[in-house]
């Protein structure tokens, strides 16, 4: 298996580069996704990242979906997912869909990294 | 003979007397004479089907007996005219063999036999005239209240108990051209928009069934084919008994206000995605450079960027807010257990002008995204009206059992005693306030409506000599949604 990346779904491309860029500069290993769809192919194709930082708000295959498919199957389940949003609610729908965590947009470069270091560094602690 | 013609618009009710003994006519028309009716004679049916031709006519008094056509062939004629079909009528005979044709006549109201009792016939005629004048009244005011509702575009229309048409509405046919004979016949739905269609037929027989006022939204096709937005509204009409006689009904055109609300959805939409999106993505691009250089002629302007894009992103917020508070949707909160310090340390990423200073238990109940904005618009409105190179203060106190107390202190000029009681509230965008420039002037409104959602409070006290100091108390458990 490839070394555990992190796994950017953001449809965006102009915020998701930006996320893997600022990763980049602190030598975290970051890949894109450009939607709920490809992530998930990614995740069924034995991807295995340490954390996914997760877009809410996508087209056709939403950042909901794909918290909805990780709660039905054990191994994706296994795997943290830092929601992100710009709704004002973001915090409350992260518990609501059993994400770990949540970062509100515009994302502060200093939380992204302190919570991109802390998955990279203890890869297995997280449920 | 007296042909009384009167005015071209009948003022008061006529009463035509039939017969062809002219001292019966005199006796009658002495006897009936009054000041609120018009008493007509004829001398024979031909003549009263002429009269019945230049008026309308409220009661006929006929004699039975005459030559050539008698009272029956008189009532028959009437028939066939438009003036006559209607008209109540009293028969007169002196025989009592005619009784039965008289029952057989279906407006005959009322039947004198042999010498007419002059007391008799003054009495009837008289408990008729007031009974008559009764029902004008009545159908004048309906007839007020329908032209009133007409000339404010809406329709009116009434339908029996069991839904189906009560009578004719003009107004109904005028706004959507439906043919008559279907609103007659119960098929109104041909003109709701056929998306729309289900829904109102489903809570038009339930209101029916239940008995209950009916209130619905919907498109009715208009007669050039187009569809406009109404309100359609019908209330149950009962009687002294409170048994249902009839559903009055109305419907009311609501288009531009529908307008107005599409409009404001789309506008809400761009803010939400279109604008936050790019402006994401500008914030976090130039925290990327900012990282990645040293030199302060570069760092400094990116700094700039990235505080006008945030102030950017908090009118956002506040927009979203206000449409949000102004819908009345309300505020519900998800209260969770939270740590206020850990909060607070995501609204002061990336501050460097914030000092922040907690003592005791900062745990609480509350909805983890409304504590974030109640924080962030106090500092950031802290921030955005003191010096830049002064430092705003914040302070968490959980050293209290029942409740935590969050306040920000900056060295912004003093809030004018005058302006006190209008800190907190919404602006009017009629009177645009002067220190509008940093913001839109809604923050603080909005942060005392999280404050009171939560059961907290808020204040401030402002002072040349130590600055402004705005000071929330929040219960640690605030109710709200259970989540």
């Amino acid at each position: 298996m490839t070394p555990a990346p992190i796994l950017v779904v953001e449809d965006d491309a102009d915020i998701r580069e930006a996320i893997i860029e600022a990763l980049g500069d602190v030598g975290i290993v970051a890949i894109g996704a450009a939607g709920g769809r490809q992530a998930l192919d990614l995740l069924n194709a034995g991807t295995r990242p340490v954390v996914i930082f997760l877009d809410l708000m996508m087209p056709g295959m939403s950042g909901a979906d794909v918290l909805i498919a990780r709660r039905a199957d054990p191994t994706l389940a296994a795997i943290p997912v830092v929601l992100l949003s710009a709704d004002a609610s973001v915090g409350t729908r992260a518990a609501d869909l059993g994400a770990t965590e949540f970062l509100r947009k515009p994302i502060k470069l200093e939380l992204l990294i302190t919570t991109a270091l802390k998955y990279s560094n203890n890869p297995e602690t997280e449920e | 003979m007296t042909h009384p013609l009167g005015p071209p618009r009948w003022r008061r009710p006529a009463i035509l007397i039939v017969g062809d003994v002219e001292k019966n006519l005199l006796a009658r028309t002495t006897l009936l004479q009054r000041n609120d009716v018009d008493l007509l004679t004829a001398r024979s049916g031909r003549e009263a089907i002429e009269l019945l031709l230049q008026r309308p006519v409220a009661l006929a008094i006929i004699d039975v007996q005459m030559p050539e056509m008698d009272g029956f062939q008189l009532a028959d004629a009437m028939r066939g005219i438009d003036r006559g079909r209607k008209v109540p009528i009293i028969f007169v005979t002196s025989t009592s063999t005619d009784e039965r044709q008289v029952f057989d006549e279906a407006r005959a109201i009322d039947f004198l036999s042999g010498p007419v009792d002059p007391h008799v016939l003054q009495h009837k005629v008289e408990a008729f005239v007031t009974l008559e004048a009764q029902r004008r009244d009545l159908r004048r005011s309906e007839a007020r209240v329908r032209s009133l509702v007409e000339a404010d575009g809406q329709a009116v229309w009434r339908m029996a108990g069991d839904g189906s048409a009560f009578d004719a509405s003009p107004s109904f046919v005028a706004l959507t051209g439906i043919d008559e004979r279907d609103w007659l016949e119960g098929r109104w739905t041909n003109v709701v928009h056929v998306d729309d269609r289900p829904r109102v037929v489903a809570s038009w027989r339930e209101a029916l069934e239940n008995r209950t006022p009916w209130d619905a939204e919907y498109r009715l096709q208009r007669p050039g084919g187009h569809f406009t937005w109404t309100r359609g509204r019908m209330v149950p009409v009962l009687d002294e008994t409170g048994a249902l006689e009839e559903w009055m009904g109305s419907n009311t055109d609501i288009h531009a206000r529908k307008e107005a609300e599409s409009l404001r959805e789309l506008l809400t939409g761009i803010l939400r995605h279109d604008l936050r999106n790019p402006l994401t993505s500008i914030l976090m691009a130039t925290q990327v450079v900012l990282g990645r250089s040293d030199d302060e002629n570069i760092r400094t302007p990116l700094r700039r960027v990235i505080s006008s894009g945030e102030r950017m992103v908090r009118m956002i917020e506040q927009l979203l807010d206000i449409t949000r508070v102004r819908l009345g949707s309300g505020i519900e909160l998800s209260p969770v257990t939270v740590d206020f310090g850990s909060v607070m340390a995501q609204v002061l990423s990336g501050m460097d002008r914030v000092l922040l200073e907690t003592t005791g238990d900062l745990q609480g109940s509350w909805d983890v995204d409304r504590l974030f904005q109640i924080a962030a618009n106090l500092v950031w409105n802290a921030a955005d009206h003191s010096p830049a190179e002064t430092k705003v203060r914040v302070t968490l106190d959980g050293s209290a059992p029942e409740a935590v107390r969050l306040s920000v202190h900056n060295h912004a000029p003093l809030i004018p005693p005058e302006l006190s009681p209008d800190v907190f509230e919404q602006f009017d965008p009629s009177k645009p306030r002067k220190d509008r420039k940093r913001g839109l002037g809604l923050g603080l409104f909005i942060t005392r409506q999280l404050v009171l959602a939560h059961g907290g409070t808020i204040g401030f006290d402002s002072t040349p000599e130590t600055g402004t100091v705005f000071t929330v108390t929040l219960p640690r458990r605030a109710e709200g949604r259970a989540s």
